[in-house]
């Protein structure tokens, strides 16, 4: 077992702050509120979900441990709505659709046919693992979208050429699904080069420090960077997919980037 | 052949490029297609090859509403080309083809190499060789080369925008020339933006104009 932080120690940690806090003041850098407000955000926030966690562990039902990742999963495509700039295709419905089947698909694996923890929906591994997945795919849907808007919008020109010469949609715009789809799956790829070498995941580091065998740590963080690499995927295949379907009409007419 | 009916057009709702335009485009017409630059010309072409959707009115091709049309076989047999050509970073050959690798195409062959480069030579292209790098080619021969292009899928309609607008004079001659004789002796529908004052020799034009908006026939040249 991890020995436990004392209060007073976490109270210590504060100082760490307390030492951003006044160089901000000193260096007049203008940081000191959301240095303050950061602070606080944090400690409630995890002190929250830890109390959630808790709560959520004891759980022997499957339908809450769905609900709760369907939720968290929701609360991740509102993050990527936000980050990605359009406004003329709507895709938050097709986003949580493609993120819901294939994170709840890899997880259930990972949990069932992987780790096999019985029963699979056993919340302290569902849960983090497929927390795990939604925020590292979260970042690999954002790229997707971003490169499928940004491509369709830059080559305009050539998916018409296409198009009114007799393609269908999927044909006019092949080149920039592939490459959508590729800037969604490459940084998953590139964090299998460098792991272990360049950093250690955060992951294997926690269960370290919580007393587990380096070797077990290491087996997790292996499954862990490999379910990753199919999520980003499966979530980059799915999504580009069904949102690129929306940027062309039934007709095949191209409906983003007409200003 | 073509037969547009109260046919309002705009990118925002508040504003309308074209309005309410009626027209009827008989099969074999030659049309030249007139107005000031930003009156929507480019707009009216994409109308009539389905790349752009009224908003309000309806547009027939063949006596049917473009709706009823699979607009991927439709656009093969009324081809529009864009006023700057866009070519792949492939070769000549490759470019030339490339309609008969798509769905639409069906069973039907892609041009052997002597058709290919018939056409160069006919377009005074002879120079450029099947495995050049179509990208690396002038403004003017890309733009020949998307006129062989659409001509290879021997269409019925051709949508041409200011087909001639960066060639030399002898290049655009003979792209007159070519597009005159097809309407003339195969009876292609040519309906053609062309700012030049260009005015066909072969061929009785038909003049539309396009002018605030609105759509009219104007006497022939």
């Amino acid at each position: 077992m991890a020995v436990d932080i004392s209060y007073p120690g976490l109270l210590l940690s504060l100082s760490f702050v307390l030492l951003a806090g006044v160089s901000s003041l000193i260096l007049q850098l203008n940081l000191h509120r959301d240095i303050l407000w950061g602070t606080v955000r944090t400690v409630t926030q995890l002190f929250l979900v830890g109390f959630v966690l808790r709560y959520v562990f004891q759980l022997t039902s499957p339908w809450p441990v769905l609900l709760i990742f369907a939720g968290m999963v929701s609360f991740a495509a509102g993050i990527i709505a936000g980050r990605v700039k359009n406004k003329e295709i709507p895709f938050l419905a097709p986003t949580v659709i493609s993120m819901l089947l294939s994170y709840t698909f890899v997880t259930i694996v990972v949990t069932a046919a992987v780790v096999q923890v019985k029963p699979w929906y056993t919340p302290s591994y569902f849960i983090p693992l497929g927390g795990m997945i939604i925020g590292n795919s979260m970042n690999a849907i954002a790229l997707s979208l971003e490169r499928l808007f940004g491509d369709l919008r830059k080559q305009r020109d050539t998916i018409e050429m296409y198009l009114s010469l007799g393609a269908d949609y999927r044909e006019a715009s092949a080149d920039v699904f592939r490459k959508a789809v590729g800037a969604g799956m490459i940084p998953s790829i590139n964090s299998m080069m460098g792991v272990g070498i360049v950093f250690l995941p955060g992951m294997m580091t926690g269960q370290i420090l919580a007393g587990t065998d380096p070797l077990v740590a290491v087996k997790y963080q292996i499954v862990v960077m490999l379910m990753l690499v199919g999520s980003t995927a499966l979530g980059s295949i799915l999504v580009t997919y069904l949102v690129r379907r929306r940027c062309f009409s039934a007709d095949h007419r191209l409906l983003i980037g007409q200003l | 052949m073509f037969e547009l009916r109260k046919v309002t057009f705009g990118y925002t709702e508040k504003e309308a490029i074209i309005k309410n335009a009626d027209v009827k485009i008989a099969k074999g017409d030659f049309v030249l297609l007139r107005g000031p630059s930003g009156s929507g010309k480019t707009t009216f072409l994409r109308l009539l090859n389905g790349l752009a959707a009224p908003r309000e009115g309806e547009i027939f091709f063949a006596g049917k509403p473009l709706g009823a049309y699979d607009l991927t076989f439709l656009r093969r047999r009324v081809v529009y080309l864009q006023q700057t050509p866009v070519m792949l970073d492939a070769s000549v050959r490759e470019n030339l083809r490339l309609p008969f690798s798509f769905r639409s195409a069906g069973k039907t062959k892609a041009p052997a190499d002597t058709e290919l480069t018939d056409y160069l030579s006919t377009f005074l292209l002879g120079e450029v060789s099947l495995e050049d790098n179509a990208q690396n080619l002038s403004g003017g021969q890309k733009q020949r080369l998307a006129l062989i292009r659409a001509l290879l899928l021997k269409p019925e309609v051709l949508l041409l925008d200011e087909p001639t607008a960066s060639l030399d004079q002898e290049s655009r001659r003979v792209v007159e020339e070519c597009t005159e004789i097809l309407n003339r002796e195969e009876g292609v529908g040519i309906v053609m933006v062309s700012h030049t004052g260009y005015v066909p020799r072969r061929v009785q034009p038909r003049v539309l104009l396009l002018e605030k908006g609105a759509l009219t026939e104007a006497p022939p040249p």
